[in-house]
């Protein structure tokens, strides 16, 4: 047996124990496990029986709002976990349900009571729950086991996972307010959207703040805490402390990844503000809008590659690297893989950052807004090939003809001078849009054939600055939708995708496709329209797709799980054609990555049917498990 | 007359109207519980639309109309039929499809047939005592 492979096999058997789980067929995190391959080795459900799936339990948390009654819509994206034998999953009332994984029956609930308003985001957002076990679970002692879960206002819950009681000797008195180390343009909270990552002993924490309202905001701070205490570890700040006052977020508020291995933490840095407007940030922020690595135990910087340089499109890194070892030219590479709102995908060496498919500088189109100026070049991935087209997808007869040519006579008073045009005074014309691309669920990846699977949109938005005087004007009695102030900046904002009067989308479909790639050439295997325009109930053409939010997960047999259309559909892909093989509908689009699981030998896949304002106002408070019926 | 023309619309009228009906409850059905559609506005133009179709077709079996009425009558049915049809086939509902099929079927047919009848009339009145 050579060093190399008695080192792997070391790491392997020790992996449960680093992380304090058997990770079978457990979904511990957010991604499913903590390289962010939202990959499961289950295998009951093949390709051959999955038509048969039906649901096996439901249950509804109640916490639900489609804006009416005085609370902000719910917007719903939590990945149910499954793990200490219970499938727990968080609410956008910013409570958890602990749930029987074979019934659905609730074991226990735990309210943080936080405050339900849209105290920075415009929804009731959450992604969900995170859960830390102790390396040696003690018997009898409470809070060896703890699920944690944060809250709009700033706050980390946590309880013990068999009970739902708080942990009292979690900060205080079991919650952690982590607004108490916002100190720096404290302009709102620091929302704890996004389940903290859990590696050992520590929880990694990002936030969430307000969108486009302020120039200058609090820089993007990760804390590191203890699990078991919630004392403070260590910090990580993108952005450098001498600029800190004059921008401002630069945050992670998507999930992040590790490797257990190396014990590397794997960060998406977002974009600085004010997103749309640079002239007050023309320093070099290198790790602003990035993938940065950090050593888990320090916070020290080991490497960071920024992906778009001097953002003014808020193109955030906004989902975990997915991590997986490739096979090229007859090297096993430590690799991730980066997808991106701005439709590349990176494909990087995980030890060092650098790329694996080159990444080339390319020339851009430059700002003729005063005060700023745009990178002269960008970074540019051929291989993999985007998710997302060089070009836009031009204008759509039908959305054209249907008003009259409002379309076409839009598109003449923009600017569009392709990928990377500056937001500007006449309106800029944006391909890929702020919501991508690919959203914050990123891919999926099955390890063994290292075939990369990922959804994403093709949306187009048009981006308009606004001089600060005009903008006073236009909101002077209440602010119309789509305006943004960016207080502090010289420009407001006005943003809004590119639709007729009628509603109808002026660019070409498809609008959501799903892709697979091979990683060991890099190669796309096939790209399927995804998922189906609804609208007022009408399901438009499979040809056209829809934008999708959320992310698939792959399991060993072969097959893709995934929601995230805006059609209310859950569906089951053959990994190796990208055909639909079953698919079942439910409550609201389900938009949160999707979870399997197996007990007592059954294998279950269970979605959350929450809904997204983005895609339709439909929503819910539904929870499906779907399981094979015992004679399949 | 009369009486014998009313015999002429009625097998494929009675269908229609039947099969309006039923697409008219179907539609109330899914509005309030189909997955994917329930309380959404396309079934509530569905639900209209049958009972429009459902309306037109009492009309036109129950009322001696003028003929230019009856013109008017039968192209409104024929444009419902077919919206109604694309609408349910958008909805991907395929009962209430298949109702607008039979429903269509059954118009054409007595469309087709009511003409046939007539004329069969002109040579019955030649003859008098074949009504019996």
């Amino acid at each position: 047996m050579t060093n190399r492979l008695r080192f792997a096999l070391v790491v392997a058997m020790s992996l449960p124990a680093a992380t304090g789980l058997a990770q079978d067929q457990d979904w511990y995190t957010f991604n499913g496990d903590l390289k962010a391959q939202k990959y499961s080795t289950a295998t009951q459900i093949t390709p051959q029986n999955v038509q048969h799936l039906k649901a096996a339990w439901t249950t509804h948390t109640g916490d639900v709002s489609d804006g009416s009654e005085g609370k902000p819509v719910s917007d719903w994206s939590a990945t149910p976990l499954f793990v200490n034998d219970t499938v727990y999953v968080g609410t956008p009332f910013y409570r958890i349900f602990a749930i029987e994984p074979d019934t659905g029956k609730v074991k226990w609930t735990y309210d943080t009571k936080a405050v339900l308003k849209a105290v920075t985001q415009p929804d009731l957002k959450t992604r969900g729950v995170a859960y830390w076990q102790a390396a040696d679970v003690e018997a009898g002692q409470a809070c060896q086991k703890i699920v944690y879960m944060g809250t709009m206002d700033a706050k980390l819950h946590a309880v013990d996972a068999d009970t739902g009681k708080l942990c009292p000797g979690f900060a205080q008195g079991g919650i952690l307010d982590l607004n108490q180390w916002n100190t720096t343009n404290n302009k709102w909270p620091l929302s704890i959207l996004q389940p903290p990552t859990v590696y050992k002993d520590t929880l990694f924490i990002g936030w969430a703040g307000k969108d486009w309202a302020e120039s200058f905001a609090p820089p993007g701070r990760v804390f590191a805490v203890d699990a078991r205490t919630g004392a403070l570890k260590w910090t990580f700040d993108a952005l450098p402390p001498a600029y800190a006052a004059n921008t401002g977020t630069a945050n992670v508020w998507a999930s992040m990844s590790v490797d257990p291995e190396t014990g590397i933490l794997y960060l998406p840095v977002s974009s600085p503000s004010p997103n749309y407007y640079g002239g007050d940030r023309k320093e070099q922020l290198p790790l602003a809008t990035s993938i940065t690595a950090l050593d888990a135990d320090t916070g020290k910087v080991v490497w960071s590659r920024q992906l778009v340089h001097h953002d003014i499109w808020d193109y955030d890194t906004n989902s975990a690297p997915v991590l997986v070892d490739i096979d090229k030219d007859g090297k096993t590479i430590p690799a991730l893989v980066q997808s991106s709102k701005q439709g590349f995908l990176y494909v990087l060496d995980r030890r060092t950052g650098e790329p694996i498919y080159p990444i080339e500088e390319t020339p851009v189109p430059q700002s003729v807004v005063a005060g700023d100026q745009a990178a002269p070049t960008q970074p540019y991935v051929a291989v993999p090939p985007p998710v997302v087209d060089a070009e836009w997808p031009g204008i759509s007869k039908l959305a054209d003809i249907a008003s009259l040519g409002y379309c076409s006579r839009k598109f003449h008073e923009l600017r569009y001078d392709g990928k990377f045009t500056p937001p500007s005074l006449e309106g800029s014309l944006t391909y890929p849009a702020t919501v991508g691309g690919t959203e914050w669920g990123g891919g999926a990846v099955d390890p063994t054939t290292q075939t990369y699977v990922v959804n994403s949109s093709s949306t187009v938005q048009l981006y308009q600055l606004i001089k600060r005087d005009e903008y006073n004007d236009i909101t002077r009695n209440g602010t119309p939708d789509g305006y943004y102030p960016q207080t502090g900046g010289p420009y407001g904002f006005h943003i809004e995708t590119f639709l007729n009067p009628l509603g109808m989308p002026c660019w070409n479909p498809p609008y959501g496709t799903l892709s697979s790639y091979d990683l060991k050439t890099g190669k796309l295997l096939w790209k399927e329209p995804f998922g189906e325009v609804q609208k007022w109930g009408f399901y438009m053409p499979h040809s056209w797709g829809s934008v999708t939010i959320g992310a698939p997960l792959i399991t060993q047999s072969g097959l893709i799980f995934i929601g995230a259309s805006m059609d209310s559909r859950v569906r089951a892909i053959d990994l190796k054609t990208g055909k639909v093989l079953w698919q079942s509908i439910v409550d609201a689009p389900a938009v949160a990555m999707p979870a399997t699981y197996s007990y007592k030998g059954k294998q279950y896949v269970v979605f959350v049917a929450g809904g997204n304002a983005i895609l339709t106002p439909k929503v819910s408070d539904e929870i499906v498990a779907f399981a094979l019926p015992a004679a399949s | 007359m009369v009486q014998a023309r009313w015999k002429s619309v009625s097998y494929g009228a009675w269908l229609f109207l039947l099969s309006s009906g039923a697409a008219l409850c179907l539609s109330v059905i899914d509005y309030l519980f189909a997955a994917g559609i329930n309380h959404t506005g396309g079934v509530v133009l569905v639900i209209v639309s049958t009972a429009a179709l459902l309306l037109a077709a009492l009309l036109a079996i129950a009322f001696a109309l003028a003929p230019w009425l009856r013109g008017l009558l039968n192209v409104g049915i024929f444009l419902g039929l077919l919206g109604t049809g694309f609408a349910a086939y958008l909805l991907e509902a395929p009962w209430l499809l298949v109702l607008m099929v039979v429903a269509l079927a059954a118009w054409v047919s007595q469309l087709v047939r009511g003409t046939h009848r007539e004329v069969r009339f002109v040579g019955h009145h030649a003859q008098p005592g074949a009504m019996s």
